[in-house]
């Protein structure tokens, strides 16, 4: 796969994904400056002792408002990137240059990685400079550890729908959905803070194999398995 | 690479079946258990067994009360056995005594009743507390402004409003743990930090050696004080008790408790599953803790020594007829553990499910021979293995991701 290959298809990534990526920057900061203005409002409307101790014992979690922040983004950019590609099988116009399919494949999913990280990084800083700056290392560590689950369900759910998207036959695309949703449901399990560490290496081997997926279902587009 | 990750994603789709197919299986078919549960009557000095029953013609459950000799207990009997559970009952009836073993039955000693949940395994914590003042001028606990973590530096004081570390206070209570022969960094910190509490007795904390310290203050003064256990620590439950500073789980889920003289004493008690439920008043203390079908009530009296123990067969779902169906259909099940999530797959016995993972395999067998596939192909040969394996959840994945002709 040449270069001016690879920016070409890229380009084509860019024009179908980049009103919604642009959406998905703008509510991703709304929602992480949000966020980071309800924790440090709390804590000088409680009190720094009282919300200590409310935190200390539980009563209260930082940031649990951004659960599906990483999850809407992966379908926002996910969503307009694959759809317009499935519509009347356009994908195997894609599929037929003559360059290895794997390789485009991956080139789509990667932008699409790519787009849905720059997305939610500088939501990511507000929250991690916000929490730094306010709280106790213990405390930004511990919320730190509880964004992360959600943060790899969302990558996984961004895999899935390259996965499922790729997928030639109904019937399977259906089965893909509901193995994806409940796959997912993994991620957002009510594990409490701080208490996830243990799932990271399942939760991990999930997103990597999830990564993997399409190019079982875009192996068995280009073949024609109907 | 593409039959690779096919395997893979047959792999995933096992685990999760074997998280989410048992479950929803027993939502669907588990009925509600019958309540049966055992006390320590402080008057008879014997158990009391409350067992829920169905009665055969109106299909109405009722508690029907029992001793130890199987004896049927009115409900009134029953009451009058347990005057601490039935406080208020009792008094409006006018059957309540007015003392017990020459022990006066005050409001005070009937009110002095503690219920606790003794877990031996540990569950997240920030590692921050506040350190309240153990000896105030007015009854009552108050939050400081600060609070307190124990890193690599030792003790460090923030101020809950600046975040800005207090170095004076920090240094004064540092001084006094190293005094105590307590070494930097902290593994865990225990106690109570909350005002919801009628006096504060600080907290327990394990150094970097795993070594026991009682760490308060008193009137503004750092108190630190080395406990010798013997054992490594697992779990500490803190109590705000007049006897007791707290019950300790060692890692091989014995229990142990601290009495506020600090004796460590070892209780006369079994917990494998390092889960019980802890009663005290005046008289006894009881442990109740549960085992597969069977729960177990061990009495204790006031200083811990033994009393009696009572076990009895509980109505649980594993001895149900479901059960034997879902151990038919599963050949396991795959569950999260509370606090620290760790799953954990939960195996059923072979002979239980190989029936029906071989009719999953036949089924399987069938299908590829209708459609003239050769079972010598590699892939073949794994779904083969896989669907013998885990059976339903297997035959499942396989047909989600199947082979290309």
């Amino acid at each position: 796969m040449t270069r001016t290959q690879i920016k070409h298809l890229l380009y084509k990534e860019w024009i179908k994904t980049r009103w919604y990526a642009a959406i998905g920057l703008v509510v991703s900061l709304a929602l992480s400056v949000y966020t980071c203005i309800n924790a440090v409002s709390m804590l000088h409307d409680l009190g720094g002792a009282f919300f200590y101790s409310t935190l200390l014992t539980g009563n209260i979690a930082l940031m649990t408002q951004l659960k599906y922040l990483p999850l809407a983004i992966a379908l926002l950019i996910g969503l307009p990137q694959f759809l317009p590609e499935i519509t009347n099988k356009r994908i195997r116009l894609t599929l037929h240059l003559p360059v290895g399919c794997t390789a485009v494949v991956y080139t789509m999913v990667l932008y699409g990685l790519a787009v849905f990280c720059c997305t939610l990084l500088p939501a990511l800083l507000i929250t991690v400079i916000t929490l730094a700056v306010s709280f106790p290392a213990e405390v930004t560590v511990a919320t730190l550890q509880t964004l992360l689950p959600w943060l790899l369900g969302g990558m996984t759910a961004y895999f899935f729908t390259a996965m499922i998207a790729f997928e030639p036959v109904w019937k399977f695309r259906f089965g893909y959905i509901l193995i994806a949703y409940f796959t997912l449901r993994f991620f957002y399990l009510g594990y409490g803070v701080g208490n996830a560490v243990t799932a990271y290496p399942l939760l991990l081997i999930i997103t990597l194999i999830s990564s993997l997926a399409v190019i079982y279902t875009s192996h068995r587009f280009n073949k024609g398995e109907l | 690479m593409a039959k690779i990750v096919r395997f893979l994603l047959i792999l995933i789709t096992i685990f999760t079946l074997s998280f989410y197919l048992p479950s929803l299986y027993q939502r669907t078919v588990e009925k509600r258990p019958l309540k049966t549960m055992i006390y320590f009557s402080e008057v008879s000095h014997d158990f009391v067994i409350a067992r829920e029953s169905i009665d055969s013609t109106t299909q109405e459950a009722a508690m029907l009360y029992y001793d130890t000799r199987g004896n049927l207990l009115t409900e009134t009997e029953y009451m009058q056995l347990l005057p601490f559970n039935n406080r208020r009952k009792l008094k409006l009836m006018g059957l309540m005594p007015d003392s017990l073993d020459g022990v006066a039955l005050t409001t005070d000693v009937l009110k002095n009743v503690k219920r606790s949940m003794l877990v031996a395994d540990r569950s997240f914590s920030y590692g921050l507390a506040p350190l309240f003042e153990s000896a105030p001028e007015r009854v009552g606990v108050s939050l400081p402004d600060d609070i307190f973590r124990i890193g690599k530096r030792g003790i460090e004081f923030i101020d809950c409003t600046t975040g800005e570390i207090l170095p004076e206070k920090s240094a004064r209570f540092a001084q006094a743990m190293q005094a105590a022969g307590f070494e930097a960094p902290a593994r865990d910190i225990y106690g109570i930090p909350s005002v919801i509490k009628r006096w504060d007795s600080g907290y327990f904390i394990t150094d970097r050696n795993g070594r026991l310290f009682h760490l308060m203050m008193a009137k503004g003064a750092p108190y630190c004080r080395h406990i010798e256990t013997g054992f490594e620590i697992k779990n500490i439950k803190c109590h705000t008790d007049e006897e007791i500073f707290c019950h300790i789980f060692d890692t091989d889920n014995r229990l142990y408790v601290l009495t506020t003289d600090y004796r460590l004493l070892p209780l006369p008690i079994e917990i494998p599953s390092g889960r019980c439920f802890m009663t005290s008043n005046d008289f006894f203390r009881t442990y109740k803790t549960s085992e597969k079908d069977t729960s177990i009530l061990f009495a204790l009296d006031p200083s811990f020594g033994f009393v009696a123990r009572h076990a009895e067969k509980i109505d649980h779902y594993d001895d149900t007829r479901e059960a034997a169906w879902e151990r038919h259909l599963f050949p396991f099940a795959t569950m999260k553990t509370p606090g620290y999530a760790h799953f954990i797959p939960l195996p059923n016995p072979v002979r239980d499910f190989c029936i029906v993972n071989l009719m999953c395999f036949l089924v399987w067998a069938a299908v590829k021979l209708y459609k003239r596939r050769s079972f010598k192909r590699p892939e073949n040969m794994g779904d083969a293995i896989v669907i013998l394996l885990t059976g339903i959840y297997g035959l499942i994945a396989v047909w989600l991701f199947p082979n290309r002709k």
